[in-house]
């Protein structure tokens, strides 16, 4: 609505001219403009940037838009929205991700392992049955109060 | 058994969806040839055309009440209007709306019959005892 229909994104480019236009229509080199694979899947010719999130961008270069660090015209990320810096961040980690995720899951896997362990077969101080006082309460349980009650010992001598 | 050449950090690190690769253990970072150089230009000159075309926008002396950025347009557009046109039924798009569209629906209908199959036979049989009963 705002812009003519030749700078909106179109139908997955076939020729190369039809690639080279679609770079420039994204203020892109030609050599850095690659669109998404022609699966049918809806993406047209939207270039496929680097999953990249906005962590990694510079902080101190001068941004157009310093919150979205992104230039006025430069070309967003389909997943854009995702990866801003409030949402997914893709940036580097000193501990490669494949060794942090084998560590994880031994963790884990430890530790479901032993509680169900627990689970199956239980382990505490040994215990009796519980003693109750007076006769192992023969009034509040409805004892008849002018009968004996009778005696309850719960010891061996 | 002859073993080849210790793999490389980056070989060793295995960026992936998640985590990109960090510029140190990158190539690229140590390749200074004259062709990533004029790729770096060309790059710098088409951002300083974007930046000059702005910033005469911002300082102009009656600016325009909003500077549409042409960036967010193509993405907003991209993503909303312009997956119907671009759409095509391959076996790999079939497959998946069957998959993510219709058996949810198809699962969850058996799942909500057979349960309520379940219940109606046990008020028939009378074993059915209301929860959140008044009485």
């Amino acid at each position: 609505s705002g812009l003519p229909k030749d700078l909106m994104p179109g139908p997955y480019p076939r020729t190369p001219e039809e690639r080279a236009a679609a770079a420039k229509k994204y203020n892109m080199r030609v050599e850095d403009y690659e669109p998404y694979p022609d699966d049918g899947f809806g993406y047209g010719d939207y270039p496929k940037l680097p999953d990249k999130s906005l962590h990694e961008r510079d902080p101190w270069y001068q941004w157009d838009q310093l919150d979205m660090r992104h230039n006025w015209g430069e070309p967003m990320h389909w997943d854009f929205d995702m990866y801003i810096r409030n949402r997914v961040d893709t940036s580097p980690t000193p501990v490669p991700w494949h060794t942090m995720r084998k560590h994880f899951l031994i963790f884990l896997s430890t530790m479901l392992i032993m509680f169900c362990f627990g689970e199956i077969y239980p382990s505490y101080r040994p215990v009796g049955p519980k003693q109750y006082p007076f006769n192992d309460l023969y009034l509040e349980r409805g004892g008849d109060p002018n009968k004996e009650p009778p005696v309850v010992t719960h010891y061996e001598i | 058994m002859v073993a080849g050449p210790p793999p490389s950090a980056s070989e060793v690190y295995r960026p992936n969806r998640f985590v990109s690769l960090p510029a140190e253990l990158d190539p690229s970072t140590y390749d200074a040839s004259l062709e990533k150089r004029r790729a770096e230009a060309e790059r710098m000159a088409i951002r300083a055309r974007l930046k000059r075309q702005y910033q005469l926008q911002l300082n102009n002396p009656n600016p325009p009440a909003v500077i549409e950025d042409p960036a967010l347009l193509r993405w907003a557009y991209a993503r909303t209007e312009n997956v119907y046109p671009t759409f095509r039924p391959t076996p790999k798009t079939s497959f998946l709306g069957v998959v993510f569209a219709i058996g949810p629906i198809l699962f969850w209908a058996a799942v909500f019959k057979a349960d309520r199959d379940r219940k109606e036979k046990l008020i028939k049989e009378g074993k059915y005892e209301r929860p959140f009963s008044v009485f």
